[in-house]
């Protein structure tokens, strides 16, 4: 009597997943004795569920992990919808499956037999393609693909709990603030030295050049530190 | 404690499920029935006749290790996709890999007893009712034949009807 059961399904797929959205993430075990990339994640696991299944009898995980594996990446790769992250507007940009090369079916597995797998994927594919099931890729969607791939590795997603110390941790708009806030620093620092500057020379023709020079000086400061908190 | 919070809501629920179907699950098989575990988990005969199996066998776990691990998965893969995604999308995902790869899965397995004929893997024990499934199994062998295979799928589905 065959039971199926258990989230071995869920773990394929969310390992799936987790390539897809942050394939050179580092993740180290046991006090950096062992650094593993997320994007080798769903081989590791197949293996050993396979080693798992066949030594050890567990048939179910086995078949569940495979299983698993395909729906979640034909489901990503094929049918998910992606919101658009490259560019600055929402909502209408939306594209269906997601064309990148890196995430090619051929990408999941070690270097070494990539080229005949490839071939294989590529034939099924295209016989897919030549029976109307798949529509094919546009060189346009590949692009869109990669921008997109681009776009998540530049860090405009949450992050994980941070393990490797990888600088996708900052988002660009972390970024961008913490570069205006150097960047008024500086300036304010400039302006202040400036003043300083100026205030012998303009003490000695005018009188009220001291008091414009004094007023400027806090309000740029307060200022600055409006933004900067 | 901070980390009650952080929960996405989507996946707290699948987390109070993920437990309550696991107690549930020990309860029916030690409690009720030792058979009665066809109404929670995925018995690829019986799951024709208690439909919704499809969904509740990926979050109904046998042991206390799986339902750990099970919890640690749907936490940080939870926690992190439906932040990334949305809880709508992180939902469609969800359905779509709980349901298809149950789905695959009982197909390859009643696949697979059709291909090697292996009667005791085939069967679902029902106290009560096996002399019945033998008479069915006896019919449909006379009707279909021993050695096709339309006979061993039949042989193997008549057992639950």
């Amino acid at each position: 009597m065959v039971v199926i059961q258990g989230s071995v399904a869920l773990q394929g797929a969310f390992l799936v997943a987790f390539k897809q959205l942050v394939p050179e993430h580092t993740v180290t075990v046991l006090k950096g004795a062992i650094k593993i990339r997320v994007k080798h994640f769903p081989s590791i696991f197949l293996a050993a569920n396979t080693i798992s299944g066949i030594v050890l009898g567990t048939d179910t995980a086995l078949v569940l992990a495979w299983v698993g594996f395909m729906t979640s990446w034909t489901y990503l790769r094929f049918y998910k919808i992606q919101p658009d992250l490259s560019t600055a507007s929402t909502g209408n940009n939306q594209l269906r499956g997601d064309a990148s090369e890196t995430f090619a079916f051929s990408y999941f597995w070690p270097d070494v037999i990539q080229p005949p797998v490839a071939a294989i994927a590529d034939g099924i594919y295209n016989a897919l393609v030549a029976i109307r099931v798949c529509t094919p890729f546009s060189a346009e969607d590949v692009e869109m693909g990669n921008e997109q791939a681009t776009a998540r590795g530049e860090g405009g997603l949450p992050n994980l709990l941070n393990h490797g110390g990888s600088k996708h941790g900052r988002s660009k708009q972390e970024e961008a603030e913490r570069r205006r806030a150097l960047a008024l620093k500086a300036l304010d620092q400039r302006l202040h030295a400036a003043g300083i500057n100026n205030r012998p020379q303009a003490a000695a023709p005018q009188s009220s050049e001291p008091n414009g020079n004094i007023d400027s000086g806090p309000s740029t400061s307060e200022s600055a530190d409006g933004n900067q908190s | 404690m901070q980390w009650r919070i952080n929960i996405p809501p989507l996946t707290r629920v699948l987390l109070v499920l993920l437990v309550v179907l696991s107690v549930s699950y020990q309860a029916l098989r030690y409690g009720v029935d030792y058979t009665a575990g066809h109404y929670l988990a995925l018995i690829p005969q019986w799951a024709l006749f208690t439909p919704w199996v499809y969904f509740t066998a990926t979050y109904s776990e046998q042991n206390i290790l799986t339902v750990l691990i099970a919890c640690a998965t749907i936490l940080y893969g939870g926690k992190y996709l439906e932040r990334a995604w949305g809880s709508q999308e992180f939902g469609k995902f969800l359905l779509v890999v709980t349901l298809l790869p149950n789905v695959f899965a009982s197909l390859i397995y009643v696949f697979f007893f059709a291909i090697s004929q292996n009667d005791d893997l085939a069967y679902v024990p029902w106290p009560a009712e096996l002399p019945y499934a033998m008479g069915k199994k006896l019919l449909t062998q006379q009707q279909l034949g021993c050695h096709s295979r339309l006979g061993s799928i039949a042989r193997c589905l008549s057992c639950c009807l």
